[in-house]
């Protein structure tokens, strides 16, 4: 395997809390994140159920204890949280260090607020410069004095999974010592009714992998883990597990949707498992894409049985905890992944009750306590940007 | 540099291996893709409803791909485009439609057009490739960025052919460069060698 990538961090902030321990309690409980909304004005206030973080902006500036001002918005508070929890005090005094983030919304949140403003009115302008991609990766980069490598990518729905893998790339080539990767969404106007006008939302809690699924809810969050190379590792360092391998692969079927027989999804996990050199045989979960869209879960579904055939480990999706937090959620799902083999669980797929007619399995009910080494964790973007990566514990 | 096939398009003209093969009658962009498009490639309805720039690039790639004979597995092809102004052309259409406060309609099919690397997903979508496929955003065509990119996948054995090029369109400009490289000919082909051939591409169209 040469040279192991090991992840010494982890920090995650979510509608199941706002860090680690609370985000394990809540999914060794059985809690969902799913709500109403409540910290931002939308006519679907009350109709379409979001897994929101019910913290105020300036709540959240003072979690950080930071003084709150309109330099920052809500994505880039949201990821100095997590990001600070993943890079703790062991990532200070690297020599070359770096940082991947991902997000889709970026500072859409406030720059929607403003919009009409901006046209008429210089003095909203500002706000122009927190709306790109960027911004909240450079923050966070501020922030914890990271500057060494800073990046943003914004692959859709696979984002922070892409920026894992970008992190583990430039490890393994000797680019950098040690980095901070991860991805960051909040919730939006933007994103709500974007995705509101697909018809892929459902009004009541996400039923992945049910047969009655009727869409996702939206959520938002923010997760980092940092890397390290094994042969980079301080004594200082806590090693929860690794990066055992990672495939990216496309669709080439559609701009917007997945194929309906998950040919990119099909690809992606036959390449992660090949490159980690295991049979698959021992992976023992499979943490899902699963967002309870029609489109998404059969392809997935059927990719999942044809990679597996007739041994699927346990599958389950943690989308019904926290909803899709879209860029984030590659990285949300890393997080859970690495819980995962540390505690020995495997998370219920919640609000699950019908069986899929495709599909020979059917997701984890109930919370399982068992021994776990190798998760699979995937996470599919529109048009068939599909990555898994697994993890492994030793 | 005799083995790379390659065409160019620009200023109502098409050029195959150097070669001028169709000259367009009408100096209108969208009319002259359109004489392209007709001029004996097959049929692909998706074609009209791309927008400007996408349908640069893809007819650019039907021109370069037919008649090519290549033992290569579909999912082993990428492409790595360049370009220089993005999606200048579809994102004043769009804004445009977002500004107009009485007839206020931002249109999906526009905005699924709103991002350049659009142009090499119609190209995988249309042929099945599945390797890597990206799109750089440069000040102008950089040829030693483009081969050290196409170079360093064909040295890890990322890949078994690829397409490359500078496909770039604005209100009242238009130009693609597009070729094909593969595991055989990576190692001859020198980037100021691909260079020059772009600018004497380049040059040709213009006298054309």
């Amino acid at each position: 395997m040469g040279n192991r990538i090991a992840i010494t961090g982890l920090g995650i902030v979510s509608a199941l809390g706002m860090n680690v321990s609370e985000n394990l309690d809540s999914l060794k409980k059985g809690i969902s994140g799913i709500s109403s909304l409540a910290l931002l004005d939308s006519v679907y206030k009350n109709i379409l159920p979001v897994g929101e973080i019910k913290k105020t902006d300036k709540q959240l500036a003072d979690i950080l204890q930071i003084t709150y001002s309109e330099e920052y918005t809500r994505t880039a508070l949201l990821a100095m949280i997590a990001a600070k929890e993943a890079w703790g005090v062991s990532g200070n005094n690297t020599d070359r260090s770096g940082i991947i983030s991902a997000t889709t919304v970026a500072g859409m949140r406030t720059s929607e607020q403003h919009y009409v403003d901006f046209l008429q009115h210089k003095d909203k302008s500002h706000f122009v410069e927190t709306h790109d991609a960027g911004d909240s990766t450079e923050k966070v980069a501020d922030y914890l004095g990271i500057n060494d490598f800073v990046t943003t990518i914004s692959t859709a729905c696979s984002s922070s999974a892409n920026s894992i893998m970008l992190g583990a790339r430039l490890l393994k080539a000797n680019k950098l010592d040690r980095v901070l990767v991860g991805g960051v969404d909040a919730l939006s106007l933007f994103t709500i009714n974007g995705f509101n006008t697909l018809m892929i939302l459902d009004k009541e809690p996400c039923r992945s992998f049910d047969d009655d699924r009727a869409g996702l809810n939206l959520g938002e969050a923010a997760a980092f883990l940092q890397l390290v190379p094994e042969d980079k590792l301080r004594k200082t360092d806590h090693v929860y597990g690794y990066i055992a391998a990672y495939a990216n692969a496309n669709d080439a079927y559609h701009q917007t949707a997945s194929s309906p027989e998950g040919v990119g999804a099909t690809l992606a996990m036959q390449k992660a498992i090949d490159l980690a050199g295991i049979e698959k045989s021992e992976v023992d979960y499979i943490n899902a894409h699963g967002t309870a869209t029609h489109n998404n879960d059969l392809s997935e579904g059927l990719s999942i049985m044809k990679v597996f055939g007739d041994e699927i480990p346990a599958v389950s999706s943690t989308k019904p905890f926290t909803g899709h937090t879209l860029a984030a959620a590659g990285a949300v799902e890393a997080v859970f992944s690495v819980l995962s083999l540390q505690k020995g669980l495997i998370y219920p797929n919640l609000n699950f009750s019908n069986q899929m007619k495709e599909l020979s399995f059917s997701p984890v009910v109930k919370l399982l306590q068992t021994n776990v080494k190798y998760v699979l964790s995937n996470s599919f973007g529109f048009g068939g940007n599909n990555s898994s990566i697994i993890y492994s514990g030793d | 540099m005799s083995t790379l096939k390659h065409v160019y398009l620009s200023n109502s003209s098409l050029f195959v291996n150097n070669k001028l093969v169709l000259r367009g009658e009408n100096p209108i962009f969208a009319k002259f893709l359109k004489e392209v498009y007709l001029y004996n490639l097959s049929r692909y309805p998706k074609f009209y409803k791309m927008d400007a720039l996408s349908k640069l690039a893809f007819v650019a790639s039907e021109v370069l791909l037919k008649d090519y004979k290549h033992k290569h597995q579909a999912e082993e092809v990428g492409i790595i485009l360049q370009n220089k102004s993005s999606t200048i052309i579809v994102d004043k259409k769009h804004q445009a439609s977002i500004s107009n406060r009485e007839e206020y309609f931002p249109s999906p099919a526009n905005f699924v057009y709103t991002l350049p690397n659009v142009m090499t997903g119609e190209i995988c979508i249309r042929n099945g490739f599945k390797g890597e496929n990206a799109v750089f955003i440069v000040p102008g065509f950089d040829a030693a960025f483009l081969m050290n990119y196409l170079q360093i996948l064909f040295d890890n054995d990322k890949t078994k052919m690829m397409l490359g090029g500078f496909v770039d369109a604005g209100e009242d400009y238009y130009e693609a460069f597009m070729f094909i490289i593969d595991e055989q000919n990576y190692k001859e082909i020198q980037a100021d060698q691909l260079y020059n051939l772009y600018k004497e591409l380049k040059e040709n169209a213009e006298t054309s």
